[in-house]
């Protein structure tokens, strides 16, 4: 099921403040505490690149199907999966099988934590002081990927002087 | 501030959660009351205990150890007489009064007796505690005559022990086949001959009408096809039902104690966990006891995640059995036994050595017995467990 | 806990990992047999081994005491003096990671990988050719490892930003 909007990541503008970590862990543990957070920062420090990973909420996710017990999946109703914790009995699979390394094992309660967009309304999306991490509808994102480089190419001046 | 927590019972429901709530709360003061003076046992393993296979030290969980290094209190042979909710405080029956900020219900379940057996003279017993496995291991040296009523997973593997001990037991089954609440017809036909060829002898379709008594005790069992059992020892196997009275009416019980997913009562404070409560089936959505050992380990652990401040739930119960016959491997799982009805289908292998059988609803796995050859086992569980479609890798029984 | 990744779309069939299991079982005074197992599937081939559960459901249904979980060592340890053969562990293993064994006594008893660790490798992860199984000594260390080789490969390694990058 295609979500309406998208975690969109933008490494470029990262500057690894690690602010996002810092207010996931908040929301769903109440502490700050980077472990707990279900976005992670990775650092490449020799190449100045710092890149934010997070589920990518894919339409077919190989998370959802090496799961065992039926613990990663999307509950009724809602467009994106949560971990069941009652249901997971802590394997890994998930872990592995993510290919952009986004899913983790909780540290205290030994079950696969990830990334559940705030119920709607991401909360490390709204810390993002560099505007590294957006919560937008796919369309803007693509198009404003598009128009980036194009300009990039040189066709155009800026994307601020063409607002159709 | 220190919370206290109070765990009333000590088999494995109780022990899971001693365990979870240490591992979140290394602070806290936690306090076991057992009734039983024993450490935990495995109640499980108690017909391997009769059929000589185990001493009484091999049953235990535990060692005295393991309450000193959790810091825990254990009061044994003490009875919790009153929980009162509103008082947040439990009453013990040495007159003696524990306060509590979280208290688990683990009183588990006791042997249910049809009322024929109620006031039964010398020899009727169950088994369900060290106690009575200790009787009917010495019933069983000095020579008894032992029958079994019912024929579930206890009753049968009693049987098969009292066999092992050098015994002939009779196995009395009111129901026209053994197993016949976990297993079907073809299942246990292969099984009741796989005992009869071992020399238990099993009579099904029999009640038992009445008991009779001598000077020593009980003589003989009065049947309902008309014949007499000579035996000085009837082991009823008819089930087990919650202990529910400590806290009857001050929590909601139906025929157990009802909790919700993280095994809270209806009472702020209290929980519950293993043979005393009843759960939401994942199969079929009915809310009823589900007293068997996985249960119990999980839902401890849920409780005792949750004393301590955590946020866990129990997903529900799968009802299942495994049990090893004679050398015979069983594996009963989810819903075995199938209505007449297009909805259902069953899917069957049969060989020489095996019977393997999977069920599914509208094209979903929701069950599986396995007789002889139980390899995968788990698999299929976790295929039932996620109601798969595709089955056709679950069927072949072990290849290469 | 010991982390094991199994990626079965790697595997070749070549069995080299039973061949070794069993060896090293057999060094270390257990049984001739392997805690691997490797079947023909639809479409490819199936690994069983053990995942060292967090919440291990063999260890939960455990009527004997015999499968424990060892948060220190990072497995789920299966003490075989213990076990007594009931079948719960192979009812519960979503894996098929559980294997029965006869043994001379009479009866049979549970056998599964007990995380054999060979200068902080399985051996059986050593030996495979293909890289379908990797381990991991325990699960927090092995998911940074994969977030950073993964972002590498999205983000860091291409030449004018990648298809993952947003501009």
């Amino acid at each position: 099921m295609a979500l309406q909007k998208v975690l969109v990541i933008d490494a470029d503008r990262c500057t690894g403040c690690r602010q996002c970590e810092l207010v996931c862990s908040y929301e769903h543990e109440g502490v700050y505490a980077p472990t707990l957070s279900r976005i992670r920062l990775v650092k490449f420090e020799d190449r100045c690149l710092n890149v934010p990973v997070v589920c990518g909420f894919c339409d077919k996710p190989p998370c959802e199907d090496v799961c065992p017990t039926g613990a990663m999946g999307q509950r009724a109703g809602q467009p994106y999966a949560v971990v069941r914790e009652e249901n997971c009995i802590g394997c890994k699979e998930c872990v592995h099988a993510c290919p952009l390394g986004a899913v983790a094992m909780h540290p205290r309660k030994g079950v696969a934590m990830r990334c559940d967009l705030c119920q709607g309304d991401p909360a490390c999306v709204k810390v993002c002081a560099p505007g590294a991490l957006r919560y937008e509808p796919l369309d803007a994102a693509v198009r404003q990927k598009r128009r980036a480089r194009v300009v990039a190419l040189g066709v155009l001046r800026s994307p601020e002087e063409e607002e159709c | 501030m220190k919370k206290e927590y109070v765990v009333i019972g000590n088999s494995v429901a109780g022990l899971s959660a001693v365990r979870a709530i240490r591992a979140i709360d290394r602070e806290g003061s936690i306090t076991v009351v057992s009734e039983e003076r024993h450490l935990p046992y495995s109640r499980v393993l108690l017909t391997h205990y009769v059929a000589g296979k185990l001493r009484t030290d091999d049953l235990f969980l535990i060692q005295e150890a393991f309450y000193q290094k959790m810091r825990v209190r254990l009061l044994r042979g003490v009875r919790a007489v009153r929980v009162v909710p509103g008082e947040r405080g439990v009453e013990l029956d040495d007159g003696r009064w524990l306060r509590y900020d979280a208290v688990l219900v683990a009183t588990g379940a006791r042997p249910y007796f049809p009322a024929v057996f109620a006031r039964g003279p010398e020899g009727v017993l169950g088994l369900r505690t060290l106690e009575d496995a200790v009787r009917i291991r010495e019933a069983a040296l000095s020579g008894s005559q032992i029958a079994i009523v019912g024929g579930g997973p206890v009753g049968i593997k009693l049987a098969c022990a009292l066999q092992e001990a050098g015994l002939s037991p009779t196995l009395l089954v009111s129901s026209p086949h053994i197993l016949s609440q976990v297993a079907d017809q073809e299942a246990a036909a292969i099984i009741e001959r796989h005992l009869a060829r071992a020399g238990v002898r099993v009579r099904c379709g029999v009640n038992v009408e009445e008991l009779v008594a001598g000077r020593r005790g009980l003589q003989a069992l009065m049947l309902s096809d008309g014949s007499v059992l000579a035996c000085d020892m009837v082991v009823v196997c008819k089930g087990v039902r919650p202990q529910v009275e400590l806290v009857a009416g001050r929590v909601r019980v139906r025929r157990g104690v009802v909790v919700d997913a993280g095994m809270r009562t209806s009472a702020p404070g209290v929980f519950a966990a293993g043979d005393v409560v009843e759960v939401r089936d994942l199969i079929t959505g009915e809310e009823r006891p589900s007293a068997i050992w996985p249960h119990a380990a999980a839902q401890g652990r849920v409780a005792g995640t949750n004393m301590a401040g955590g946020r866990v739930a129990f997903p529900g119960a799968l009802q299942r059995n495994a049990l090893e016959v004679l050398g015979l491997p069983v594996v009963a799982m989810g819903v075995t036994r199938v209505p007449a009805d297009p909805a259902w289908e069953c899917v069957i292998t049969r060989s020489k050595v095996a019977y393997r059988k999977l069920v599914l609803k509208r094209g979903r796995l929701v069950g599986a017995v396995l007789v002889g050859d139980v390899e995968g086992a788990g698999i299929i569980q976790a295929a039932i467990r996620r109601g798969d479609a595709g089955w056709r890798q679950l069927v072949t029984p072990r290849a290469s | 806990m010991l982390s094991i990744a199994v990626d079965e779309t790697r595997c070749n069939g070549c069995r080299r990992c039973e061949a070794v299991c069993q060896v090293v079982s057999l060094a270390n005074g257990g049984l001739a047999l392997p805690r691997i197992r490797i079947h023909r599937g639809e479409g490819g081939w199936r690994v069983r081994i053990c995942r060292h559960c967090e919440q291990a459901p063999c260890a939960d249904a455990c009527v004997s005491g015999a499968m424990r979980a060892d948060p220190a060592r990072g497995v789920v340890e299966l003490d075989a003096s213990r076990c007594v053969g009931c079948y719960s562990c192979v009812m519960e293993c979503p894996f098929g990671a559980v294997f029965m064994v006869e043994i001379e006594a009479g009866g049979c008893r549970a056998v599964k990988c007990d995380g054999c660790r060979e200068r902080g490798d399985l051996w059986c992860a050593r030996y495979c050719p293909t890289g379908a199984l990797r381990a991991g000594e325990t699960s927090g260390a092995v998911a940074t490892q994969i977030r950073r080789e993964r972002a590498w490969r999205l983000h860091g390694a291409q030449p004018y930003g990648g298809g993952a990058r947003w501009r």
